[in-house]
């Protein structure tokens, strides 16, 4: 017969499970909200697997510790598994840092490509960067600011505001022209 | 140093070779009369032809102005010139911080 959980015991379960959740989140640099789902899911499989704990081949002690050991690594690469498949957020704020998300800390040489396990050039994209800023300096004033409005905007979501959509048309065929000139092929 | 001719004129052409020319490479935007040619009246071109053509003349300027290119031009006879643009060392020119543009937008 399965041995039954007593109150004590109960209690010795959660506060291990509560210790070692917290100690996966940290591990796993999750944010303090994600404790409470690490601990039930390490609880839930401590009681599931409460059964076969057998007081004569060793302490209950000794056997939480097993099984909660095995039952984090297991969520460890569950979760390491997930973040290769699906990338990172970069908007993901980062546990105690004070607003700061995870886009503020890759660094911008490493970029998407290095989130996904792709190879980076530093130098290049040091490069690239520098080309965009000169090219950019050769266009006619307010064109820059443009460019940056269409890298959220449509032409005619600008039109609706600014007006003149054949105008913009012109004004964003003159950029392209200046810019394939200054070297900077469209992406 | 390389020769390169454009058969009919092609603004974005010539834009695309300015971009990845080397210092020393030429580039023969027109053979003809420009001041010429690029009036309608001369009726020495079709007219899209011609429209394209003023295009490319103001871009080689735009690109000497810019110190993209040297414009040069070679007689071969009475109205008769080649029209070249020889490319130049990159210019350094002003660069814009990308910062300053996401921020006014």
């Amino acid at each position: 017969m399965p041995p039954s959980i007593s109150p004590a015991d109960l209690q010795f379960l959660l506060r291990e499970a509560d210790a070692a959740a917290r100690r996966l989140r940290r591990k796993l640099r999750l944010s303090h909200d994600d404790v409470e789902d690490l601990r039930q899911e390490l609880l839930l499989d401590l009681i599931v697997r409460f059964r076969s704990f057998d007081p004569a081949r060793g302490s209950l002690g000794a056997f939480v510790g097993t099984v909660m050991r095995h039952q984090a690594g297991r969520i460890a690469a569950r979760v390491n598994r997930e973040r290769l498949l699906y990338g990172i957020s970069l908007d993901e704020a980062i546990p105690g840092g004070e607003g700061i998300c995870r886009g503020d800390l890759v660094a911008e040489d490493e970029g998407l490509a290095a989130l996904h396990g792709q190879p980076t050039d530093s130098f290049a994209a040091t490069e690239h960067r520098l080309d965009v800023e000169r090219g950019v300096g050769i266009l006619r004033d307010g064109d820059g600011e443009l460019c940056a409005a269409l890298s959220h905007s449509t032409v005619d979501e600008l039109a609706a505001v600014r007006g003149a959509r054949s105008t913009l048309y012109r004004r964003v065929k003159e950029i392209r022209l200046a810019l394939t000139a200054a070297g900077l092929r469209a992406a | 140093m390389t020769t390169h001719h454009l058969t009919t004129p092609d603004e974005t052409a010539l834009c695309a070779w300015l971009g990845q020319a080397a210092p020393g490479d030429i580039i023969e935007y027109h053979r003809g009369f420009l001041a010429i040619d690029a009036v309608p009246q001369s009726a020495r071109l079709p007219e899209r032809q011609r429209q394209e053509l003023v295009r490319v003349a103001r871009r080689a300027i735009w690109a000497a102005d810019n110190g993209f290119a040297h414009p040069v031009q070679r007689r071969h006879g009475t109205d008769d010139y080649s029209y070249f643009l020889i490319a130049r060392p990159r210019p350094r020119g002003r660069c814009v911080a990308l910062e300053t543009l996401t921020t006014a937008a």
